[in-house]
């Protein structure tokens, strides 16, 4: 159901929202004019994902991506957003050191960038940092399943097949909701595994590749709209391509730069003829000196 | 793996005098010349040191690398540089040194002599060393079939790094 208010999604919307059975829609954003056009198009959250890294910086991977950076661009979607939530994804080594420099961080995120709140991947081993970070008053976001930060991404393997690993989630999901956390993205789990979570967690769960019954879905917004330049991932669907459309518009600019059919004076700028007369004169004079 | 002569190994570089970016980046150029591939590399690390507190921060970083050289080769070479780029070879072993070049993994082989033990005996513990390699091999397939971004989640889980500031610079 598409929510017919303006008003900005919080935190305790979300988790109405799994209480009232609406689905939450999320997607990436990394700038403000894409921010922009999915705050419109009605998306309820936006992820500032560390998939910036490979999604539009060009690393191999999402582990080189630094505080700044992120920060540098989720301040840049919480500017291009009315609606939605924004959160804050903590990329690598924000937050695996030490508790204290997690929340540092944490704070950082959300005093410099106006987001709403935070997301960390890994299981229950990060418990006491969700606790700390909900306890300094920062709404935090859980991420389990397959990590990006933590396996190869290529891979996509589903995770959770085992029932040892399918227990390891669950337990995860259960300490991380008791630490505080707001809500889970579940990532690459049999679909299964994530309805039987959805049903026995409070927070929302968000899939990404765990089926149709995650109380929310999110998608990195390039891979969805085909721009990412990878083969995306067995979940992904591809709902426009924006590649083909986007390399249809640029073909025709070169052709029509080089041809000089692109600009006419139709796109141009007059000033009154004799101003012009007046500057032809004077670069004569010029000359004949 | 052994069959191309091809190996790939992880090093670690340090250094806590001079500019320590500068100096990491010299240790790099260094190995190159000498034939060393690098493959990759992590983002430079702002640590603090240990052992030795009163000394100056250090900035830390590794790299994914190539080479045919074999571990003992490859050992003298690095402490070559060492050497070249003015660290003292009878300096304290907590002292404040311009480069410091470690092998933490050379391929997946186990080597234990008296002069080098590889995968380094203190990358476990050391957050300034395995989380710059874990950046720049997270895949790498360690001795034990366990890749290196695995084995940095699994020590993360059994270790108290509290006490070890780690801080990844912008790059």
């Amino acid at each position: 159901m598409i929510r017919e208010t303006d008003m900005k999604v919080t935190v305790g919307e979300l988790t109405e929202m799994k209480r009232n059975g609406d689905k939450i829609c999320m997607l990436t954003a990394y700038d403000t004019p894409t921010a922009r056009l999915l705050d419109e198009a009605g998306v309820d959250v936006l992820l500032v994902g560390d998939s910036l890294g490979n999604v539009v910086l060009g690393y191999k991977d999402t582990l080189p991506v630094t505080m700044d950076q992120m920060t540098h661009h989720a301040a840049a979607v919480v500017r291009g957003v009315e609606r939605a939530l924004v959160i804050f994804d903590m990329p690598f080594m924000s937050y695996q050191a030490s508790v204290e420099e997690a929340v540092r961080n944490a704070g950082r995120a959300i005093k410099e960038t106006g987001c709403n709140m935070v997301k960390l991947e890994g299981g229950g081993r990060f418990a006491d940092v969700v606790r700390a970070m909900v306890d300094s008053g920062i709404p935090v976001c859980a991420h389990l399943g397959l990590t990006p930060q933590s396996v190869n991404i290529i891979g996509y393997k589903a995770q959770g097949k085992q029932y040892e690993k399918a227990k390891e989630i669950e337990d995860d999901a259960l300490a991380l909701q008791a630490a505080g956390a707001s809500m889970v993205v579940l990532e690459c789990v049999p679909w299964m595994l994530a309805k039987h979570l959805t049903s026995i967690l409070e927070m929302p769960t968000i899939g990404i590749g765990a089926g149709p019954d995650c109380d929310g879905q999110v998608l990195v917004l390039h891979d969805m709209v085909g721009l990412s330049g990878r083969k995306p991932p067995k979940f992904v669907k591809t709902f426009v391509n924006a590649n083909a459309l986007i390399s249809k518009g640029v073909k025709q600019y070169v052709k029509e730069v080089k041809t000089s059919a692109y600009p006419t004076t139709e796109h141009s700028f007059t000033i009154q003829e004799s101003i012009v007369k007046r500057l032809k004169a004077a670069a004569k004079n010029r000359k004949k000196k | 793996m052994a069959t191309t002569g091809k190996e790939n190994v992880v090093l670690a570089f340090g250094s806590n005098l001079g500019d320590g970016k500068k100096n990491i980046e010299s240790a790099m150029a260094a190995l190159e010349e000498n034939g060393i591939a690098i493959v990759s590399r992590s983002s430079f690390y702002k640590t603090s040191p240990i052992g030795n507190p009163n000394q100056p921060d250090f900035i830390n970083a590794a790299a994914l690398a190539a080479t045919e050289l074999p571990s003992r080769s490859l050992m003298k070479l690095c402490k070559k540089i060492e050497a070249s780029m003015g660290r003292e070879i009878d300096a304290p072993r907590w002292s404040a040194r311009p480069i410091d070049i470690d092998i933490l993994l050379y391929g997946n082989h186990t080597i234990d002599t008296p002069d080098l033990i590889v995968p380094h005996p203190r990358m476990g513990e050391r957050m300034f060393a395995l989380a710059p390699a874990a950046e720049a091999a997270p895949h790498f397939m360690m001795p034990g079939g366990v890749t290196l971004i695995d084995f940095f989640n699994s020590r993360l889980e059994r270790i108290d790094f509290s006490k070890q500031t780690v801080e990844k610079l912008p790059c």
